[in-house]
């Protein structure tokens, strides 16, 4: 470990899951009746489906499960897990492709998942589900295709989505919502697009889709929704049959696209959002995460971008580098601050910061490992990061590291 | 090097405590009460609306004011631009805190007077100004032996009332972080006769009179209901120089 760079972090275990250790961004943790904490893990790609990892002891972890996708066109990527029930989000690499859409498992034996449920959103223009929301054991908000949704674009295929939940066995969608002009038959016109590159494949880096939706407790009628290159939308979510838009910030272009979270705060009214980094070696730098101050939600300001490392650095050392996903501040055992951000920054590893003064973001902890063995780039990509109530914080790397257990001394 | 003076309560907006507090280390004033911060030298420190030193205002300003009403209202206005921007459960507490003090002065001023009260300063404006100040962000500096700067303790909400610095917080189970804890646990250990902390639920989003915010507050600090108990009204924000009315 002598390369890893650090500041008020330490490693206190890492597990590269059997060998499986390619996680993409979901982490979620449950607590059994009997105290086991699980940490549960999508992975990027096939041939794993999701990871359990009994993290009860820190220092000592040990997987309890792993599952299999089945077949290799396909990929979890996202999971929530709500009590004893786990959502996962299916994802396929050819439109058509199935299974699609998102299923629903029991984990009160962590050691034996029993499906209970599955929604299935494949279909001609449908790549399925990338991202999902699931906090309150009723709804999942999510970021899905659908059978009968033609984008305009082939890119625009995931729009927000809302399920009922309630009966696993019958899952129903209550509303859905699309940024206007996306679908086919829609009058209205999109904005040019950002990085207009790629053609059609459903795989290029410019997108008017949904990525990630996060709604909470403190606002049930509010969805904040990253829609990539069209900015984060607030949305009233109060008839959820009929979601309406409250107000969308969108720095792209100038900036290089993909808005991935709005993490709103809701004490100190401002929204933190990500741009995600989707290019090897700097090539779309600077990719921020930027904090709006949203005291007028109807009128969010960007106020400040937390500070990141030197891109003369960061952006030569492989793999990518920038914002990505931050802890979310979810119900459940997690941890929760309004004035501290936890961040998984590809190469530039976790980092976390004090808002305290939200003009002048403060860097006060980091922790960027060596490269693990044998990753398909030369550096380090913290994929995914989750904290929990007591301050241990979960990171995840996209290609072999698997899970990284950290200890915050902040 | 001066000798090290008292310590003193910043409130309102600060961003480099540090600065105000070596400001009072070069020149310490006792028992001033400015619009930055208040040393913690008197041992019997009550703070009210009506307390001189906190709102410094010209007799000039004050004629513009047509009313009680008006004053009251600027007053508040002053107490809630102190508030940082972007806190908002503070700024929810004073103004329930405000809506209760006026219904109770109201109440009051409705009631059979006590006859400790003088009947021309029963109104309800002017017993507003008899309740003990809310002080928003109170952060009270930490100093090694020799007074130098090492940091300050923060909190949401304070109060101080017969020489107790009450100390309250809504932190709802949110994450401190090491500093602030260790902040805290020197200047209750130097100060737990003096120092009255509580960690209190937050104030209601967008309620003017949070009933249980109110609650949870006096239950912690039961004086702050026992404001009009003197002869002696204070009844404004404005004393001259010279004219000796202790609050």
């Amino acid at each position: 470990m002598s390369d890893t760079l650090f500041n008020n972090m330490k490693l206190l275990s890492q597990n590269t899951l059997n060998g499986f250790g390619g996680i993409g961004e979901g982490i979620s943790m449950q607590v059994t009746q009997n105290g086991r904490r699980i940490i549960w893990l999508a992975h990027e790609g096939a041939p794993k489906n999701f990871t359990g990892v009994d993290v009860t002891d820190p220092k000592k972890t040990k997987v309890v499960c792993q599952t299999e996708l089945p077949h290799m066109k396909m990929r979890s990527n996202s999971l929530e897990v709500c009590g004893n029930i786990l959502a996962v989000a299916y994802q396929v690499y050819e439109k058509g492709l199935e299974p699609a859409g998102m299923e629903l498992f029991d984990i009160t034996k962590p050691e034996e998942p029993k499906s209970i449920g599955f929604h299935s959103t494949a279909g001609p223009h449908s790549r399925g589900m990338h991202c999902l929301w699931f906090v309150d054991g009723e709804t999942v908000h999510c970021s899905s295709g659908a059978p009968d949704f033609e984008p305009k674009h082939p890119r625009d295929d995931q729009f927000y989505q809302i399920l009922d939940v309630r009966n696993p066995s019958k899952i129903n969608e209550i509303g859905r919502w699309w940024m206007p002009g996306s679908k086919i038959g829609d009058i209205e016109e999109l904005p040019p697009r950002v990085n207009p590159e790629g053609g059609v494949d459903p795989m290029g880096s410019d997108a008017f889709r949904v990525h990630n939706v996060n709604v909470y407790d403190e606002r049930p009628d509010r969805a904040y929704v990253g829609y990539i290159d069209g900015g984060i939308f607030v949305l009233d979510i109060n008839d959820k049959s009929n979601p309406t838009v409250v107000s969308n910030w969108n720095p792209h272009n100038p900036y290089p696209g993909f808005s991935h979270t709005a993490l709103p705060l809701f004490d100190r009214e401002l929204i933190i959002v990500t741009d995600e980094c989707i290019k090897d070696d700097g090539a779309d730098w600077p990719k921020l995460t930027w904090i709006l101050d949203a005291r007028n939600e109807k009128n969010l300001v960007p106020i400040s971008t937390l500070p990141l490392p030197p891109v003369e650095e960061f952006g030569i050392k492989g793999g990518r580098f920038g914002s990505h996903n931050l802890h979310e501040n979810r119900p459940g055992p997690s941890f929760k601050s309004e004035e501290i951000l936890i961040g998984a920054f590809f190469n530039a590893g976790i980092r976390i910061y004090d808002i305290k003064n939200p003009y002048q973001p403060q860097e006060i902890a980091y922790f960027v490992p060596p490269k693990p063995s044998n990753s398909r780039v030369n550096a380090i990509q913290m994929n995914d990061v989750y904290a929990d109530e007591n301050g241990l914080v979960y990171a995840v790397d996209r290609w072999s590291g698997g899970l990284y257990v950290l200890e915050m001394d902040i | 090097m001066s000798k090290k003076p008292s310590s003193i309560l910043i409130y309102g907006i600060c961003e480099t405590p540090s600065i105000l507090w070596n400001a009072h280390f070069l020149n310490p004033r006792r028992n001033n009460i400015n619009r930055q911060y208040i040393c913690l030298d008197d041992e019997s420190l009550t703070l009210r609306i009506g307390s001189k030193g906190w709102l410094e205002i010209k007799p000039e300003q004050l004629l513009q004011f047509q009313s009680n009403y008006e004053l009251n209202a600027y007053t508040k206005e002053i107490l809630l631009s102190k508030v940082n921007a972007f806190s908002r459960p503070i700024k929810n507490a004073l103004i329930s805190y405000f809506n209760w003090v006026e219904n109770k002065c109201l109440k009051i001023s409705k009631g059979k007077l006590s006859k400790d009260i003088d009947p021309l300063f029963a109104n309800a404006e002017q017993l507003f100004f008899s309740a003990y100040l809310p002080l928003p962000h109170p952060k009270i500096v930490i100093s090694d032996k020799d007074g130098v700067f090492q940091g300050v303790a923060h909190f949401d909400l304070g109060f101080s009332i017969s020489g107790k610095v009450y100390l309250l917080t809504f932190s709802e189970g949110q994450f401190i972080r090491k500093t602030e804890r260790e902040y805290r646990e020197k200047l209750f250990e130097e100060g737990k006769d003096k120092f009255i902390f509580k960690d209190l639920s937050k104030p209601a989003q967008n309620n003017e009179f949070d009933i249980e915010f109110i609650t949870q507050l006096i239950n912690t600090i039961p004086s702050l209901e026992h404001f009009v108990q003197q002869k002696k009204m204070p009844h404004g924000i404005y004393y001259p120089e010279g004219v000796n009315i202790s609050p």
